[in-house]
This record gives C-alpha cells, sequence and structure tokens, in this order.
C-alpha cells in the first residue's frame, strides 16, 4: 500500500519531469500566461453557481445499448468489458458542468484484465472453500471455516469496492485533469470493520456516526487534480436525521425509508466541498421515489427497449439536483500523477454488485 | 483555402483552456493559438474520441497527461474519416429491425442446423454415456421385464431391423409400466413400455415403432437435442441477463416452442427413415399404420404447434404416401405367432 509521504515524493517527481518538458519546449503555452493583459489564457477563476447537468439523448443511448447487446451475444458475454466502457463513456462524456463535460477513460481491454483476476481469484477460493468442506468432519472446524469464508467474503468486497474507486476515479477527467481517489485497502478494512463492529456492540446507535466517518473517508481522499474534496458534516447531525428517519419508517411502515435515504444523501452532497466552491443538493424523497418508479416501470411496461430513454430520464433528474456554487481558480489546479490502478477491484465490483 | 474551426486547446497540466484555431490536412492538424504561435500534431501521434454522436471531437495528444484539443463541431470529425462519419438517422431503427430478424432466425434455424452438425461428431462411447445418466437419471427404480422366450423375440426383431453397415448396438429394455410409450436414447439403447406392447396389434406394428426409436439413435436425434438445448439455455441466459422478469417469461415461451417445432422436425425424419428400415427387412409397412390408428386413439388431441410430436393424421397421411411410392413391395413375417405371444407376455412372471 502506497503511504502518502510516497505519494508526495513521487508527486514531485512528477511535477519536476513536467517542468523539464515546458523548459524544453518553447511553444509552451505556460510561457504566455505571463504576457500582457491580451493573454491568450482565458480567465482562469470562474465564479457563480453551476448546475450539473445530463444531455444524453434516449435515441442514442439506444443504439449504444443494442450494439452492446448484440456483440455480447454474438461474443457469448466476451465482449461485455467492451460494453461497460462504451456505456461509460457516454454517461460521463453526457454529463456537464460549467460547460464541459466529463471523460471517461477506461478501455475495454482493462477492464477484461481486470475481470479476468477477479474471476481466477473467485474460483480459486470457491475451489479452496469446496476442497476444504469435503474433507472437513468436525462440526467445530466446520464453523471456524465458515467464519473463515464469511471473513474473506468481506475483505473481497473491501477490495473490490476500493478498487473499482480507485479505478473509476483514475479514469474520469473534466477538462483534462483526472480524479485520484487516494484511500487504500487497510484503511478502509480498519474503518469498515470498526463502524460495523461499534455499531454492533452500541445497538445500532454509533450507525449514523460510522456513516459520516465514512463518508467522511470517502470524500476527502478523492482528490481533483493536486487538490482534494472536503467534509464538514457531523456524526451528530446524521445521528438526528437518521433517529428520525429510523422513527418515521417504522411508523409508515417502511414508505419513508426513501425520504429517509434522500435526506442522507442530500446531507452527505451539501457538506462536500472542493476549494472554495460546495455542492448543493436538491434531492428529495418524493421526487426520487417518484422518478425511480417512473424508470422502474417503464423498463417494465417496454419490456426493457426504453430502459434507454428511461435511463436518461432519470440520470437528467439525479445530475440536476446537484450544482455547484462559489469560486473556482482553474489555474491553482494541477495535473497529479495518477497511479495506474488495474481494474480487478472493478472486476470483482461486477460480481459483488457494490458501487459505494 | 482550407476550412477551419473553433475550438479549446487543454494542456494537460491544468484545468484551464486556451482558444485556437483548428485546420486540418492529410498530414494531421494544424493548431493556431490567439497569439498568433501554433503547433503541429502528426496524424500518428494523436488519437481521437467521440463519445457522444452530435457532442464535441476529442483529440489527445502525446504521453499522460496528454495534451487535448477540443472542437465542438462534429462535423470537424470527418476530416479523419471513417469512424467519425455521422450516422444515417436510420441506423438505429435498422440495427433493431435486424434484431428483430436475425434472433428469431438464429433460434429456429441456426442452432438446430449446428447442433445436428456437431452432433455427428460425438463420439460413440461419449453418447452412450450420455444415454446411460439419461436413463439412470429418469427411470432411476425401473423394472426391467425378461422372459427367456420374449427376450429371444426381441433378439430376433432386433437383427431384422439392424441394418447391417450400422455403428450401434442396439439394446432393448421392456419396463413394466402402463404407459404407451418408446423412448430411444443416445448410444443405442431403446425402452419399450409394457403399456405399448400391450396396445400393440402384431409385431410388425411393434417393428414400426422399434425403426422409429432406432433412426432416432441412427440419426443421432437424442445428442442433436441436447446439444440444441444447451446451446438455447446459453443464448437465453444471455438475454435473460439484459432483461427483466416480464421479458423472461416471454423469452422462455419462445424457447419452449423453438424446441418443440425442432423435435417435431425430428420425428417426421424418424418416420421417413424407419420405413426405410422395415422396407430394407422386407417388414410389411402397412402394419406402422395401424399402430398409429391405435396410439391416436391413446393421445389427447393438442394443436401441433404445442405438441412435441407432429399430428397423428397428418403423420398418417405422409407415411401412406411414401408407402405408396413402393408398390411391389412383398414382406415376409417377423415373428412366428407363438414368438410374438411370448413377447407380449414378457412381463408376466413380474406381475
Amino acid at each position: 500500500m502506497a503511504d502518502i509521504p510516497e505519494d508526495d515524493k513521487e508527486q514531485s517527481e512528477f511535477d519536476e519531469v513536467l517542468n523539464r518538458e515546458e523548459a524544453l519546449n518553447p511553444q509552451n503555452p505556460e510561457k504566455d500566461s505571463v504576457q500582457d493583459a491580451a493573454s491568450t489564457v482565458v480567465k482562469t477563476t470562474v465564479e457563480g453557481k453551476w448546475q450539473l447537468e445530463f444531455n444524453g439523448h434516449g435515441a442514442e443511448l439506444f443504439g449504444i445499448l443494442l450494439k452492446n447487446f448484440l456483440l455480447s451475444v454474438l461474443t457469448l458475454g466476451i465482449y461485455y468489458p467492451w460494453a461497460k466502457a462504451r456505456q461509460l463513456r457516454y454517461y460521463y462524456g453526457a454529463s456537464r458542468i460549467v460547460d464541459s463535460d466529463f471523460q471517461f477513460h477506461g478501455t475495454g481491454v482493462e477492464m477484461l484484465i481486470g475481470l479476468g483476476k477477479a474471476v481466477i481469484v473467485l474460483v480459486f477460493l470457491d475451489l479452496a472453500y469446496e476442497g476444504i468442506l469435503s474433507v472437513i468432519l468436525n462440526e467445530w472446524l466446520l464453523a471456524l471455516t465458515g467464519l473463515l469464508y464469511f471473513l474473506i467474503f468481506f475483505l473481497l468486497i473491501m477490495v473490490a469496492s476500493v478498487g473499482a474507486r480507485r479505478y473509476r476515479m483514475s479514469r474520469t477527467s473534466w477538462r483534462g485533469i483526472r480524479f485520484r481517489f487516494l484511500g487504500t485497502f487497510k484503511e478502509t478494512v480498519i474503518l469498515v470493520s470498526g463502524g460495523w463492529l461499534l455499531s454492533l456492540f452500541s445497538l445500532g446507535f454509533y450507525y449514523p456516526f460510522y456513516l459520516s466517518r465514512f463518508q467522511d473517508y470517502w470524500t476527502t481522499r478523492t482528490t481533483f487534480g493536486n487538490i482534494q474534496f472536503s467534509y464538514d458534516g457531523n456524526g451528530k447531525e446524521v445521528f438526528s436525521i437518521w433517529l428520525k428517519g429510523i422513527l418515521l419508517t417504522i411508523l409508515t411502515l417502511g414508505i419513508y425509508l426513501f425520504w429517509l435515504k434522500a435526506n442522507l444523501q442530500r446531507y452527505f452532497w451539501d457538506h462536500t466541498a472542493y476549494g472554495e466552491a460546495r455542492i448543493n443538493s436538491t434531492l428529495c424523497g418524493g421526487k426520487w421515489l417518484k422518478e425511480s418508479l417512473i424508470l422502474f416501470l417503464f423498463v417494465i411496461l417496454t419490456l426493457g427497449i426504453g430502459r434507454a430513454w428511461a435511463v436518461v430520464r432519470y440520470k437528467k433528474f439525479y445530475l440536476g439536483t446537484l450544482s455547484l456554487e462559489g469560486k473556482i481558480d482553474l489555474a491553482q489546479i494541477k495535473q497529479s500523477e495518477v497511479e495506474m490502478t488495474g481494474a480487478t477491484g472493478e472486476g470483482m465490483a461486477d460480481f459483488f454488485d457494490v458501487e459505494m | 483555402m482550407t476550412k477551419t474551426w473553433r475550438g479549446q486547446y487543454f494542456d494537460g497540466r491544468t484545468p484551464t483552456h486556451r482558444n485556437v484555431t483548428v485546420s486540418s490536412d492529410t498530414r494531421g492538424v494544424r493548431i493556431k493559438f490567439e497569439d498568433g504561435t501554433g503547433r503541429f500534431w502528426h496524424k500518428a501521434d494523436f488519437w481521437l474520441q467521440q463519445d457522444l454522436q452530435q457532442g464535441p471531437v476529442r483529440l489527445e495528444y502525446g504521453e499522460f497527461p496528454p495534451e487535448t484539443l477540443v472542437v465542438d463541431d462534429p462535423e470537424f470529425g470527418r476530416n479523419f474519416g471513417k469512424n467519425l462519419r455521422s450516422r444515417n438517422r436510420f441506423f438505429t431503427p435498422l440495427l433493431a429491425l435486424f434484431t428483430v430478424i436475425i434472433f428469431p432466425a438464429l433460434i429456429y434455424w441456426g442452432i438446430p442446423s449446428v447442433s445436428g452438425l456437431f452432433a455427428r461428431f460425438v463420439p460413440l462411447s461419449i453418447e452412450q454415456q450420455i444415454g446411460q445418466y439419461v436413463i439412470d437419471e429418469i427411470f432411476p427404480n425401473r423394472v426391467i421385464c425378461e422372459t427367456a422366450a420374449g427376450k429371444q423375440a426381441l433378439e430376433k426383431l432386433l437383427v431384422r431391423l439392424t441394418p447391417a453397415d450400422s455403428d450401434y448396438e442396439f439394446q432393448l429394455e421392456i419396463i413394466d409400466s402402463d404407459l404407451v410409450n418408446a423412448l430411444a436414447f443416445p448410444g443405442g439403447k431403446i425402452l419399450i413400455f409394457r403399456g405399448l406392447l400391450e396396445k400393440s396389434p402384431s409385431a410388425e406394428a411393434l417393428s414400426g415403432v422399434l425403426a422409429h426409436e432406432m433412426q432416432h439413435v441412427l440419426q443421432h436425434h437424442g445428442t442433436e437435442n441436447l446439444l440444441n438445448q444447451t446451446a438455447l439455455s446459453g443464448i437465453f441466459k444471455l438475454l435473460v441477463g439484459e432483461a427483466n422478469a416480464l421479458t423472461e417469461t416471454i423469452f422462455q415461451g419462445v424457447k419452449m416452442l423453438s424446441l418443440l417445432r425442432y423435435t417435431r422436425e425430428l420425428e417426421t425424419e424418424a418416420d421417413a427413415l424407419a420405413l426405410q428400415l422395415l422396407l430394407q427387412a422386407k417388414v410389411d409397412s402397412a402394419e406402422m399404420l395401424t399402430m398409429f390408428r391405435v396410439l391416436q386413439k391413446q393421445s389427447p388431441s393438442l394443436p401441433e404447434s404445442f405438441s412435441s410430436h407432429p399430428d397423428t393424421s397428418s403423420r398418417l397421411k405422409k407415411l401412406e404416401s411414401l408407402i405408396a411410392e413402393n408398390p411391389k413391395f412383398v414382406s415376409e413375417p417377423i415373428l412366428s405367432p407363438q414368438s410374438w405371444k411370448s413377447l407380449q407376455n414378457i412381463c408376466q412372471i413380474v406381475n
């Protein structure tokens, strides 16, 4: 696991390389930025409120989904990673903020390798487990093996979530600058297992505090360029949202669960910032439930054919609840060296269906 | 005069951009900054992306972090040829139509003919193993009828009907059950149920059924069916993986119909070829018709589409016309009345 100081060292080396390149290249644009007011560099500080938007079209997405589906069938599923890459590229490319879209740089080959590794690990573990089971007759040992299996399963889910997050972030860019996730497997396991154990011992009362801590970790370990996101939510506030939510959920026989989830998500978004710009969320339970139902019903009633249109509608809705407000000095943001995390975690995540 | 486009240039180090004008020729793209400086990207050195059909065209140049050039007008992409041609607006509907046609075609003709082809390459020993496995799975507790005289009669039938050049060694089992049916399995095992034996008017009639079942074996129908089902299930797994519960139900229906249609074809083939076996063995084929009439009374009548066997009356008609093609055919009795009697009573010890 790479420690942070190690990261910093690599980063400074990386910056040096960039500077050297600059010195070697007389045509470099940076040179122009010290020129007069009519500099060719466009004003770098942007200030205001920007809506996150989704500009996809159902027909376009339909074409992609259909082609992916056909090729998956004809290649007996081997096309899957390419299909996924194509789909993600579309989703990211159609998402815009401050007049620039996001980019997904992952490739099918990368994801195929990741998926292959994940399959090998899982098959190996399963065979080992079956093998152990077949020779064990003692009940005590059997229980122990079960426990071990559960533990390994838990660790694998952690590997999958951290790996997938690292992979996704390192392959995502906006205006040419990549995102990064710096969280490590070890930190995540300690945080999550500690959180679960404490929640268990406190009969669930610690759980909202854990949620807030996890969100803190997950957010502040994410960077765009050289600047990380920040989180200023606190456990007490999450606790009050959570307690109210749980009580109302019980009273409404579960219907309020949607509002609880929406309130938590809105809280987490609202307490996330990037530099001097803050994220704003207008997500609310009623609208969310309505849009989810429309998505679900539309897909079912059209026998899946209308999925593309339904997904576009849903994404327009969800991204539409998010905006960024404040000031960003683009010139202050510098590209970081992106650790080229492999896609094994991403592949593993496909099996566990986790996306944190 | 070459055409120019307006674009945004990103240096890959900060998210700021510079406005540029871009022109392109056969060698690459020329980028001009507002201050008059410029650069040239050779065609081999950049790669190109366009994620949305009507969206911007993006060129990336150099090692990580790449410099990026974004031109909003998708027309710009045309300079770089094939992969960026804007799509005909009929493309997607045509693709959809193609899917709608290609899938039924694949299911109705493609898979059956491919499994038919592959079935011929499955070695005999594997067929035998499959056959035995299936029999033991379906009828684990079957009671086999054997009397010495009955077995002798069966042996006589088999020897008479088996073609001289056959690779298969047929094995017949009479099962003590009221079912009026006979089943053939890959590798040469044939099960006949007591019910059918008792309903048979004559040894020749039974031979008709036997010849039909033997043709299933000789034509690898069982193996073919197995391959076919496996392939179909695989394809439907894939289809259903992308769909929801309702679609799954519909797919299952189509799959069922396809399988049934397929087995009907195999039955028709076995009928026609069974007649040839009877002709070669000089067994009276008219009795096969009698047998079918008996069977017709036994089975409930279903519309043909929903049945695994062709409609009996259409089967009879086909056979009648086939028999009529060989008017000079002279038959010889296959079993003596006594042997036939002992065969029909083969289960009596068990009873």
